[in-house]
């Protein structure tokens, strides 16, 4: 029998504000352990919470990026459970009246468009960070009280490529709204998955599983398949699969048993006394809605409008936030366009991932691409030299100019020059001028060779080509 | 509203609270007639009033987003009974085991 594969995601994504969302902590990363603390994150008794307005307002840009209605009024309230990175032994979260509400985002997985309808997004405290020593546990709490959006979907979702897709897609518009940094070795970005299996063809559920906390996309991907796969044995085994969280193993590949104690998610939500409501206006809305960044949608349409790019070019650079950030800032350096978005897709992106590093680890920044793209409209490198020249630039770090004057490169347009290396081919090679005159026009290509050898590929071979004909034509 | 024995159990779990059958009692006794009193609401009469999410008449009470100096390391953990690494130190947890 085929089994369907049934997914909810739950998105949490850490605001890049600079305090935290109820005290005015800082949000910094890597500092030393609890010393971005104070008495209000820590959870000590008489503290009063107050609810950081960019947290407000960073939720609303994701809301509206994410085609969700932004609630007029809501409020947070108090998710209780036990467990230390919680000081306070609750979250501070939304439970009945989250700021936004539903919303959908299109994605495409396994060439094919699919719309995910969200139920939901609210904001909320991060929590501490624990880690297990042998005799306890220690906890940090510097990042508890940390703004999160939860981003939730509908159960709309199929297959661990359609998850994948849409939680690069959700990342690739947290960073275009200027929301989150989105550092997934940070932990910015962690993904909740609820799966469940069902025959093909049947309408109703199966029952689901929760995996938490998971940090990396493909981590994501590989816990959806494990998962998928477990589930189906366990029901042709004869069993049914038991609601409960489970973790999954990245060393060993493999989910195992978290929590099944079923109270341990009653979690007695109730009102937040300590904090009010909040009433967003039509105003501030518009306001927000008014000065968002563009996002990839709109940015796609300009490149191909504006920039005269094709459709695949502009998708494939607006699919990513770094990618269409480095190459609008070549442009910033350098004029042509299509050109800069070849050599960005074509080139840089061959040395990125043969390197196997992310766009912003690289050391060429997109001022030296544009140093090196004007050398080549200048006429002083050729393409193929140019080539050379940025695998250099990638390996270093060091600009075009730089490596172009120590290796004693640049390309030999000097008519005079090239005229001389011209002559010497021609003599050296009768038999081959013999056959051009006769009609042979593939000989031609051979006497380009030759001076191109002569000068080591130097020769700017749009002039090779003027100075040969020329000759050879009296 | 009467407030079984069960539940007591239920919420003393949830709470890592451990009563013997004698406070048991007593919690149930204490609890029913806290319900108790709050059943007296249902004597008002609210008609014509709107219902309000908070007690007090206010909204959007908000802070700018600016960061500023906390508590120090050893302030933070002063009163903790364990720390080690500059962390507090709590006892293995079975769940992650």
């Amino acid at each position: 029998m085929n089994y369907e594969m049934v997914i909810g995601l739950e998105i949490h994504c850490e605001l890049s504000t600079k305090s935290k969302i109820f005290c005015g902590c800082s949000t910094q990363f890597g500092n030393e352990p609890n010393t971005n603390v104070c008495p209000v994150c820590l959870g000590m008794p008489g503290v009063l919470s107050v609810l950081n307005e960019t947290v407000v307002e960073y939720a609303v840009k994701a809301g509206l990026a994410m085609n969700c209605e932004i609630a007029r009024f809501s409020k947070m309230d108090r998710k209780n459970y036990f467990y230390p990175d919680l000081p306070k032994a609750y979250q501070v979260s939304q439970f009945d009246l989250p700021i936004c509400l539903g919303g959908y985002l299109d994605i495409e997985a396994d060439d094919e468009a699919y719309r995910i309808a969200l139920t939901r997004i609210h904001i909320e405290e991060d929590a501490g960070k624990l880690t297990h020593v042998a005799d306890g546990s220690l906890v940090d709490y510097n990042r508890g009280g940390v703004p999160l959006l939860e981003i939730v979907t509908e159960p709309d979702i199929r297959s661990a490529a359609q998850a994948f897709a849409f939680a690069k897609t959700v990342r690739n518009i947290l960073l275009y709204a200027g929301v989150s940094d989105c550092k997934m070795q940070e932990g910015s970005l962690r993904f909740d998955v609820n799966l469940s299996v069902r025959p093909e063809g049947q309408e109703a559920f199966g029952t689901r599983t929760e995996m938490k906390n998971l940090s990396s996309f493909r981590v994501l991907q590989k816990a959806i398949e494990y998962e998928y796969k477990r589930q189906i044995k366990v029901i042709e085994a004869g069993e049914k699969v038991v609601q409960e969280t489970r973790r999954f193993d990245e060393s060993k590949g493999i989910t195992y048993t978290l929590r099944s104690k079923e109270n341990a998610h009653d979690y007695r939500y109730f009102p937040e006394p300590d904090l009010l409501p909040i009433v967003l206006s039509e105003d501030y809305i518009q306001n927000i809605k008014s000065n968002m960044p563009e996002l990839p949608e709109e940015k796609r349409k300009r490149y191909i409008e504006k920039l005269a790019l094709s459709e695949y070019d502009a998708r494939v650079l607006t699919a990513s936030c770094e990618l269409s950030t480095f190459f609008e800032d070549v442009l910033k350096y350098y004029d042509e366009a299509k050109t800069a978005a070849n050599w960005v897709l074509v080139e840089l992106m061959a040395l990125v991932n043969q390197a196997e590093i992310e766009l912003d680890e690289i050391k060429v920044t997109p001022e030296a691409l544009a140093g090196l793209l004007n050398l080549i409209k200048a006429g002083q490198l050729s393409g193929k030299m140019a080539k050379g020249v940025l695998e250099e630039m990638f390996s270093t770090g060091r600009d075009a100019q730089t490596i172009v004057k120590e290796k004693g490169l640049s390309q030999i347009s000097d008519t005079a020059e090239l005229e001389k290396i011209i002559d010497e081919v021609l003599s050296n090679n009768p038999a081959s001028v013999a056959d051009y005159q006769g009609g042979k026009d593939k000989a031609l290509g051979f006497l380009v060779g030759q001076v191109m050898r002569q000068t080591k590929g130097a020769a700017n071979p749009k002039s090779v080509n003027e100075i040969l004909l020329h000759k050879l034509k009296k | 509203m009467q407030i079984r024995i069960e539940e007591v159990q239920y919420l003393a779990e949830l709470s890592r609270l451990c009563f013997d059958e004698e406070e048991k009692r007593q919690m149930q006794q204490d609890l029913s007639n806290i319900v108790k009193y709050v059943d007296k609401l249902n004597d008002i009469d609210f008609s014509g009033k709107e219902a309000r999410e908070h007690i007090l008449p206010l909204t959007n009470v908000l802070r700018k987003d600016e960061a500023r100096v906390g508590l120090s390391n050893d302030e933070a953990l002063a009163n903790a009974s364990q720390k080690e690494e500059m962390c507090f130190k709590v006892e293995q947890l079975m769940e992650d085991e």
